[in-house]
């Protein structure tokens, strides 16, 4: 379990590895502030109740019937159905608006593509999730170095930048890996 | 290409081509799937308008859309098989790309005929710039050109890649995101220089 966890987090992180949410992760790393705080909270609490739930319906309703291939229809309106209840209930308590789509539902589809238990797929949502989590205040720290050095640089070179920095996170990351020495492999 | 369409360009480069394995055959494919996704969505969004059913508008074109994804995935299932499995997850990276829903969502109070030919030229540049990105990664990551055959996947040997070990890196994620990058600097670069050249312009005027 421990092995999938840390699988998920950094050896095959969703974002930089699966490519989930790269351009949000960019986006979302311009300020740290609460609304963001509050949109990952909700993120996770939808992204865990959504698999959960389809996984329930996948084991009990689809594989019965076979109807396995129908499951990203099922996860979408399950997610839909728990994201505006999670909404909801963020608007009325914080007053913020934290909608997001595509890393939530990619999330779900691969955490559901990966799983063989429900316990193994709340462990990779979790892992997924916090991969995501983990990206942003490394992603702010290095726009802030960048505005701090390079003061004149514009939104684009920033970007590059950011763009370069992330190719060198995923390097070291997969820097274990060492197939690429035997030629013929790729 | 001015500053805005170089921004989507991008954003929609790291949602869905990055990601992607780095063969010309899998950009055929993505790409078609975009183009199939985008004349889907803009023949629902007129629907949705002219049936008037706005408050289930969003659940209905997500719906619809995934229902389209799943439909082109079965297609491959059938069809070829081997790329199925290698684009696997991959191909649902296009229906929630920025590049899909910014059009699906950002126009509204067009003729249909407007939104189609309008949704499907922005589509056909960007599958232009994709296609030569993944391209670019296929010759210069694996030495070859990967095609589709009514037989299945044709592979085009243009030299050995092991000889050239250096260039597999572009044919990697980091490698894709490197080149994103040299794109958009150069792209500053060239924008900054014509800059100047219409200022001096303007100046000798």
């Amino acid at each position: 379990m421990i092995d999938t966890f840390f699988y998920f987090l950094l050896y095959c992180s969703a974002v930089l590895i699966y490519g989930i949410g790269l351009n949000r992760a960019a986006v979302l790393s311009r300020s740290m502030d609460k609304t963001l705080f509050f949109q990952l909270i909700k993120c996770t609490i939808v992204v865990l109740c959504s698999t959960i739930l389809t996984f329930v319906i996948i084991k009990e309703l689809l594989i019965p019937a076979n109807l396995i291939e129908l499951y990203p229809l099922i996860a979408l309106l399950i997610f839909i159905s728990v994201s505006v209840f999670v909404e909801i209930i963020m608007r009325i308590t914080t007053g913020l608006k934290t909608s997001e789509f595509a890393v939530s539902y990619l999330i779900i589809l691969l955490t559901l593509n990966e799983s063989l238990g429900i316990i193994d797929s709340i462990v990779i949502a979790v892992s997924c999730m916090l991969s995501f989590i983990l990206i942003l205040p490394v992603l702010f720290s290095l726009r802030r170095r960048i505005e701090i050095v390079r003061p004149k640089n514009d939104k684009m070179k920033k970007k590059s930048l950011i763009m370069l920095t992330m190719a060198v996170i995923i390097i070291s990351l997969a820097v274990w890996n060492v197939s690429w020495f035997n030629q013929g492999v790729l | 290409m001015n500053r805005k369409s170089i921004y989507v360009y991008i954003a929609a480069t790291l949602a869905m081509v990055v990601p992607a394995p780095g063969r010309f055959v899998c950009g055929i494919i993505l790409v078609l799937e975009l183009n199939f996704l985008m004349l889907v969505g803009t023949l629902i969004k007129s629907f949705i308008y002219h049936f008037k059913l706005q408050t289930i508008g969003n659940v209905l074109l997500l719906s619809v859309m995934i229902a389209a994804t799943m439909f082109v995935r079965q297609i491959l299932v059938l069809t070829i098989p081997l790329l199925a499995v290698q684009l696997g997850f991959v191909i649902y990276l296009p229906t929630v790309s920025s590049f899909l829903i910014g059009y699906m969502f950002g126009s509204e109070g067009l003729s249909l005929s407007k939104d189609i030919s309008r949704n499907m030229l922005q589509c056909l540049f960007y599958s232009v710039y994709a296609l030569i990105f993944f391209l670019f990664r296929d010759i210069a990551g694996f030495g070859t050109i990967t095609l589709l055959t009514r037989h299945g996947i044709y592979e085009k040997v243009l030299f050995d890649s092991g000889k050239i070990s250096a260039l597999v890196f572009f044919a990697t994620i980091p490698g894709a995101l490197v080149c994103s990058a040299v794109i958009l600097i150069l792209h500053v670069y060239v924008i900054n220089k014509i800059t100047i050249l219409e200022n001096l312009e303007h100046i000798n005027d």
